[in-house]
């Protein structure tokens, strides 16, 4: 299954697989974030293209205002899926 | 060996076909699930939701024959949607313009070795095939 965990006011914690079913959670939780905010992606074991949709429609949003994500501690399948779907170029990843 | 199982056309059944994927590959001993998942989802997914107006199943079998691995996903019912076609977004655009579509396509494409598309009978077909290293 699939959670989000806030850890801290500028952190966000993503658990679990996130696939197409329980994209709508992440989300809702993406659209309230209104600031620059870190994403741990340590514990995430699984993402597809249904969650980069998430990611990528929030860091357009708050590109506009000025803010960002950025992603931490990917776990080597998931940093080459970003790769390949040229997320490394529109996301600050750092290891 | 060849294993078949039939799936209801909802996101609902992700959890049941990542079970039945994995229990295969697990027998096959084949250790790198990750985008096998990933190519199974995003197939299932389309299917999902560019035919989510009629109730039927969609069936998925997966046979490993030597060193390759094919799946087949199959929706029963299905008006005629080659995924094969869809194009890629454009990856090397400044954010503002990139797009989320084509995305899983794209993706699918980079994971495994070939997808084909056959529609026969009211039946829309995907077939992936890959080539496994170990």
């Amino acid at each position: 299954m699939f959670h989000i965990e806030k850890t801290s006011s500028e952190e966000v914690a993503l658990i679990g697989r996130l696939d197409a079913a329980q994209a709508e959670i992440a989300r809702q939780t993406f659209n309230t974030i209104q600031s620059t905010m870190t994403v741990d992606f340590q514990q995430l074991d699984y993402i597809s293209s249904a969650g980069l949709g998430v990611l990528l429609m929030t860091q357009k949003r708050l590109n506009d205002i000025g803010h960002s994500l950025k992603l931490i501690h990917m776990q080597r399948h998931i940093r080459d899926l970003f790769t390949f779907a040229g997320f490394d170029q529109i996301f600050l990843i750092e290891p | 060996m060849r294993r078949e199982k039939s799936f209801t056309k909802n996101l609902s059944s992700l959890d049941e076909v990542f079970a039945f994927i994995s229990t295969y590959l697990q027998h096959a001993n084949v250790t790198d699930v990750f985008p096998i998942h990933l190519a199974v989802e995003e197939i299932f997914a389309n299917m999902v939701r560019y035919n989510s107006q009629n109730f039927s199943d969609i069936v998925i079998s997966i046979e490993k024959s030597g060193k390759t691995l094919r799946i087949h996903l199959s929706d029963e019912q299905a008006e005629p949607f080659d995924v094969t076609k869809v194009k890629s977004p454009e990856l090397n655009v400044p954010l503002p313009q990139r797009k989320v579509g084509g995305l899983g396509l794209h993706l699918v494409k980079q994971f495994v070795d070939q997808v084909y598309y056959e529609y026969e009978n009211h039946h829309s077909i995907v077939i992936l095939t890959k080539t496994l290293e170990t």
